[in-house]
């Protein structure tokens, strides 16, 4: 009994193998129309990675600010539940309000000013955010120089930098006012929205004096956030809001906005590779039909038949793949190096999700060629 | 003993007044060891009643044993049946142009669960022994038409089939590499004690055959 088990499973891994075999010899036979074939799927594939990745990256930068404040509960005007793109405005006194509540170890005052810049004859997009230097607020990475502006210093995006010309130690004209910047920060550049960072004053000279947009709540330990957020509901025009939450809404906003269209072409890019692979296979599966006549005659078994039809699908789909994953890598390197305001975070398991989905579609591209194959009459052999 | 027996094998092709007759209830039997040549023109039913014997056609009407086997009806298990009892040679040798000429000699071993490396030494035996030592890794689009057709040989020969099935085996060769290949596959079955079966238009091909038959219109005539 167990020698039939062995030889089974030989017989069957005997066949699997010749599968493979015939799989990868009709795939990589010819290797002009493997290269071409493989740097087209390539392609597609390195759109798809990429455009998930630049789709990942939107989503995620929308809210690296709110993630990045380590508040628990955020205060804004009654009314407003978001940050980017809202404006929020209360008088700064209730920020002395908050921080005599029972549960509330700190208060942060945050301005926020949304507006476009003109740089270098290009419209940017930008939020001014003013915070106390020493407080939570500011930038969380640097990509150079220092984070704490003080008098009329800024710190800016890297992108926003890049884009405008401007370097460390250089001086900048934001909304009428003249600012040295002091640092570069990373990680800043919400969907394109660029972070600028000044101290407060000079943001309230802006946004209005007496007046703050946010506040960022630390909570004492054991301090339950529910109830802190009642006691802020009952302060006059404010409302306290969990930092999750406004994330989560600054999140469903700039996927509906920004995010989904980029989906979309994502998807476009994997209609495209499926039909490559497709032409790719069935055109290989018919100019093989005499081989696999052959086999058929020979008496190799549909597993067998079959199966190396899809295995070309997977080999080609994965060498397509693995290319595409080089080319988006390095189409992002080179963003980053050259322009960047756009990103894509080609994160391990975002990869290897899309990298599945791609081999996956790419099969079901195959049963069209399977098809094809599983009516290759083996009676062909005999035809001169 | 008869390796091969075909009882009343009828083909009919199409219907009604179109209904074509190619293969009309034709006995046959082939013994372990026996070349039997069948001749015949073009459209003569030649190949259909060859499909048939390998089990690659299903017949009308009549059966088809191998060693004493029914060809199955399921063509999962006619496959299986195929695989190492019968061998083909074909007209236009058939050989998998991304495979060498080891790897085609190989394909059936390895279809049979044999392991690749003692599927590719036993087919370089076998090609060894028909002389072609010296081309083993070649691709067939390199190989001249006999060493095609010796290949197609090797590649029939390497299971040691009961059953060698041979389609105008020499119709895209010269005369000489022809009749070499063909005193090859007589001789193999003579030693192996298979039974050989091989369909040609060309009658000069007699002396190497143990008994010939005769085919026109799908009826089998003693010669």
């Amino acid at each position: 009994m167990d020698r039939d088990i062995l030889l089974s499973t030989t017989r069957w891994s005997g066949r699997a193998m010749t599968a493979l075999h015939i799989a990868w010899r009709n795939v990589t036979g010819e290797r002009r129309r493997w290269a071409v074939s493989t740097v087209a799927l390539g392609v597609a594939a390195m759109l798809v990675i990429f455009l998930e990745g630049t789709s990942r990256w939107i989503t995620g930068s929308s809210t690296a600010y709110v993630d990045h404040t380590g508040s628990q509960l955020i205060v804004a005007q009654r009314g407003i539940d978001d940050f980017l793109f809202a404006q929020s405005a209360f008088p700064e006194a209730t920020m002395a309000q908050v921080s005599h509540l029972p549960g509330v170890a700190s208060v942060d005052p945050v301005v926020g000013v949304n507006g476009v810049v003109s740089v270098r004859g290009t419209h940017l997009p930008v939020y001014l955010v003013g915070f106390n230097p020493g407080q939570s607020g500011g930038p969380w990475k640097l990509e150079d120089g220092s984070k704490q502006p003080h008098g009329s210093e800024v710190v800016l995006d890297r992108g926003f930098a890049r884009v405008a010309g401007v370097h460390i130690g250089d001086s900048l004209t934001l909304f009428g006012h003249q600012l040295r910047i002091v640092g570069t920060s990373a990680q800043t550049d919400a969907a394109g929205d660029f972070f600028l960072f000044v101290p407060l004053d000079v943001a309230e000279s802006i946004g209005g004096v007496g007046t703050v947009s946010y506040g960022l709540v630390q909570l004492k330990p054991g301090a339950s956030p529910r109830d802190v957020a009642s006691q802020i509901d009952q302060l006059p025009g404010v409302h306290a809001v969990a930092r999750q939450q406004v994330a989560a809404n600054d999140r469903a906003m700039i996927t509906t906005s920004f995010a989904q269209p980029v989906q979309v072409l994502a998807v476009v890019g994997l209609i495209a590779g499926v039909l490559i692979a497709g032409i790719v296979l069935y055109t290989a599966a018919v100019e093989h039909s005499r081989d696999y006549s052959v086999l058929k005659a020979i008496g190799a078994g549909a597993g067998v038949v079959y199966g190396s039809a899809l295995l070309q699908s997977i080999v080609l789909s994965v060498f397509g793949v693995l290319l595409g994953w080089g080319l988006a890598t390095a189409l992002s390197a080179a963003f980053d190096a050259w322009d960047p305001v756009v990103e894509s975070r080609l994160d391990l398991d975002l990869v290897a999700a899309v990298s599945a989905l791609i081999v996956a579609v790419n099969v079901l591209a195959a049963l069209l060629p399977v098809r094809h194959v599983s009516r290759v009459d083996p009676q062909e052999v005999f035809k001169a | 003993m008869s390796v091969v027996v075909a009882s009343r094998l009828t083909k009919t092709f199409g219907a009604g007044r179109g209904l074509v007759t190619a293969v009309n209830d034709v006995d046959l039997s082939v013994d372990a060891g026996e070349v039997v040549l069948v001749v015949g023109p073009s459209g003569s039913g030649k190949t259909t009643l060859l499909s048939m014997l390998g089990g690659l056609l299903r017949p009308t009407r009549g059966s088809v044993r191998i060693a004493g086997r029914l060809l199955a009806a399921d063509p999962l298990q006619l496959a299986r049946q195929r695989l190492g009892t019968i061998g083909f040679v074909f007209q236009t040798f058939n050989l998998l142009q991304a495979f060498s000429a080891v790897e085609n000699v190989a394909i059936p071993l390895r279809l049979m669960g044999v392991p690749g490396r003692t599927a590719r030494r036993k087919a370089a035996d076998v090609l060894e022994a028909l002389g072609l030592q010296e081309r083993l890794t070649a691709s067939p689009k390199t190989l001249s038409g006999g060493e095609k057709q010796r290949v197609s040989l090797a590649r029939a020969l390497v299971a040691d089939p009961l059953v060698l099935l041979a389609d105008e085996p020499t119709a895209s060769l010269d005369t000489k590499a022809g009749r070499d290949a063909l005193e090859v596959l007589s001789s193999s079955a003579r030693q192996a004690r298979q039974a050989c079966l091989v369909v040609t238009h060309d009658a000069r091909l007699a002396d190497f055959a143990d008994r010939v038959l005769r085919i026109e219109d799908g009826r089998i005539f003693n010669s």
